[in-house]
């Protein structure tokens, strides 16, 4: 890996950033004529139209929404380059960076659990199915993975909401407000949370685990063909040695890509889920900045949820490139 | 004692469309030191057997059956997986054809002879000192004889070799490093399937060269795979020409080459380029390979052979012995030599 590659690397994902920056700036605003419309207070009686008018412009100024839209746009650009994210339009105004800092946190907990179960599992189902190939094991993961693949998560979690929360009262199916503003790292909090997120997490996983298990297998049955896995053999290793030592480490490939895929998906990958057992993450907060338009939290988390996906994206190649020694990314052969 | 017995060796394929005999009952014998080869031309079953008598073939889908399988007096038949694995790379090891897929991608091919010090060297031991345990580092040491195994095959640097990944060597230096591999524990017999097809002709000379040189000062015997005569001729003491899954002529290589017997073993000869050719041009065995799932009554060769009898169409002829060790499986051999003269 070159560091002239490196860094041109570095600054083509910088000039993308910018690129998603300005088409989330303008692609909400168009259409809307008038987005600061639904914050200006009621005309009231004995107000003159050119009175009316003056208050509509302070409330603009107050949003940001006064000038054209080009004129925000370089403002909010400006605003950007010094760090600061701008302040929502929920009542009390708070800090856009503050509102996202309180949700982040929460939308971590279901995206990487799920993350690391999907990828745990996956990979050791996917083995064995490998290893059973043709057997009831191995039929046993195919036929999951059509019926999740067919199976959105969201329906999966409508289920598992219904039957597991509201139906048998296992798990909630509706979180529970307070945990959040309880929340002091004591051990009732956290297997609090764990409770809770069970039924999200587990919505997400089954259908995480069932396509790290199907890919695992392939690439596993793959490789197990490779002349390289005879000659190891043919060199008197012992089973364990073959399996671990050169058929998983080169079936392993793929799946780095595939989970650094899903790390770029950690933030915005839950936006339904967490709709569906109101869970208090990213998600719902764009979902509600949504509709409020509250744009500068909305640019907000797209600029963060962008920023998360381009830089997991760059590391990823950086690492493949470290697991395997054929990739030389950027060097002409 | 011989460094390789095998009788009776048969390889079934069941698949879909019918059953493949790849194998039908062959008969190697190599001694100690020697070389023999196994020449046919591709699919007439070379490959499966080298397989075969590492116990390398999955079963299934392959049926393996035989009556002998000895190793330098060894019975190795009835080993089980565990016991096969200290058999294989020790007493018995492999050169593959292209190593370029032989070798793992993402493993420095220091570190993939490494693993075979490591699972037969007995590292913890002194060479001469067994018993008396005295703690050395058995990765050091591992480290240390892989180098001096590089070196043995003549690759320069090999301190910077060791750490090279198999992409970044060319190619007989890769075939290099699998013969460094599989002279490592100083094994009784190695089984060279194909080691030069992959390499440039030049580059295949020197590898040959390197093969041979080791074998002589190891005295290890080597069962070498090839469709190629050519290679054959400098390499091999004893030759066995495989038609069909079948020994069709087995001979010392002098023998062969002097006064080839079987029909399909001239039509080998004929195909080799020589510098003292006056024919003008090649003799060709016409046609091709039949498919090992509707193979012709009678000998297999018949249909592409110019001395094909009735009886070579109904009657498939045994493998009969002459004198020096000689077999033949052709029922009308000598009037081919016969009207030869």
């Amino acid at each position: 890996m070159k560091t002239s590659y490196v860094i041109k690397r570095i600054l083509l994902t910088v000039f993308i950033f910018f690129v998603v920056v300005t088409l989330c700036f303008f692609i909400p605003r168009i259409g809307v004529s008038d987005p600061a419309s639904r914050y200006y207070p009621p005309q009231t009686a004995g107000m003159t139209d050119e009175e009316y008018e003056i208050i509509k412009e302070i409330t603009r100024e107050q949003y940001g929404l006064d000038g054209t839209t080009f004129e925000q746009y370089v403002r909010y650009m400006t605003q950007l380059f010094h760090g600061d994210l701008g302040t929502s339009y929920q009542s009390g105004s708070p800090k856009v960076i503050d509102c996202i800092a309180e949700c982040l946190p929460w939308t971590l907990v279901l995206s990487i659990t799920n993350l690391l179960i999907s990828l745990v599992i996956g990979v050791l189902i996917g083995t064995m199915a490998a290893w059973k190939r043709g057997r009831w094991q191995d039929r046993a993961l195919l036929n999951a993975s059509t019926f999740t693949t067919a199976l959105p998560s969201f329906f999966i979690a409508l289920l598992l909401s219904f039957y597991l929360g509201f139906e048998l009262e296992i798990f909630p199916a509706y979180t529970d407000q307070n945990m959040v503003s309880n929340f002091d790292w004591s051990w009732e909090a956290i297997s609090t949370v764990m409770y809770n997120a069970a039924l999200p997490i587990f919505s997400m996983a089954i259908g995480g685990i069932v396509s790290y298990g199907q890919s695992t297998r392939n690439s596993v049955i793959a490789v197990s063909g490779d002349e390289f896995i005879l000659t190891a053999k043919a060199k008197g290793l012992s089973n364990n040695r073959v399996i671990y030592g050169h058929t998983l480490r080169n079936a392993m490939l793929p799946i780095v890509t595939q989970f650094g895929m899903n790390i770029s998906g950690l933030i915005g990958g839950a936006v339904v889920i967490e709709k569906i057992f109101n869970w208090n993450g990213m998600g719902t907060l764009f979902l509600t900045a949504n509709s409020n338009n509250d744009y500068p939290l909305m640019m907000g988390i797209m600029i963060f949820m962008s920023a998360f996906a381009l830089v997991a994206n760059l590391l990823t190649d950086f690492v493949y490139s470290l697991l395997d020694p054929r990739v030389t990314i950027g060097e002409k052969r | 004692m011989k460094a390789l017995e095998v009788k009776n060796l048969k390889v079934v394929f069941p698949t879909e469309e019918g059953i493949v005999r790849a194998v039908e009952g062959i008969d190697i014998e190599i001694e100690q030191g020697q070389c023999a080869a196994i020449v046919g031309e591709s699919g007439c079953g070379k490959s499966v057997t080298s397989l075969a008598v590492m116990k390398l073939l999955s079963t299934p889908p392959a049926i393996v059956r035989m009556d002998k399988l000895e190793m330098n007096g060894m019975d190795i038949l009835h080993l089980t997986d565990k016991q096969m694995q200290q058999v294989r790379g020790k007493d018995v090891s492999m050169v593959f054809q292209d190593a370029l897929t032989a070798l793992n991608p993402v493993m420095t091919v220091g570190k993939q002879i490494d693993e075979i010090f490591l699972a037969h060297g007995k590292l913890n031991f002194l060479d001469g000192q067994e018993g008396q345990k005295k703690h050395i580092n058995v990765r050091k040491e591992a480290k240390r004889r892989t180098i001096e195994a590089l070196k043995l095959v003549g690759i320069s640097d090999a301190e910077l070799r060791y750490k090279a990944y198999p992409h970044q060597l060319s190619g007989g230096m890769r075939q290099r490093v699998l013969i460094a591999m599989a002279f490592a524990c100083n094994p009784h017999l190695i089984i060279a399937d194909e080691p030069t097809t992959a390499l440039d002709v030049t580059i295949q000379a020197q590898v040959l060269d390197i093969l041979k040189d080791l074998q002589k000062k190891q005295n290890t015997a080597l069962m070498l795979i090839t469709h190629d005569l050519s290679i054959v001729m400098n390499m091999a003491d004893v030759i066995y020409v495989m038609y069909c899954g079948k020994i069709v002529e087995k001979a010392n290589t002098r023998e062969l080459f002097m006064k080839p017997l079987h029909p399909y073993t001239m039509g080998l000869l004929g195909s080799i380029a020589r510098l003292d050719d006056k024919r003008g041009k090649f003799v060709q065995i016409p046609s091709s390979l039949p498919s090992p799932m509707r193979k012709p009554a009678g000998c297999y060769f018949h249909p592409r052979c110019t001395y094909a009898t009735d009886r070579c169409r109904q009657e498939m002829p045994h493998l009969e012995e002459l004198e020096n060790g000689r077999c033949i499986r052709c029922w009308n051999y000598q009037e081919i030599q016969n009207a030869g003269k």
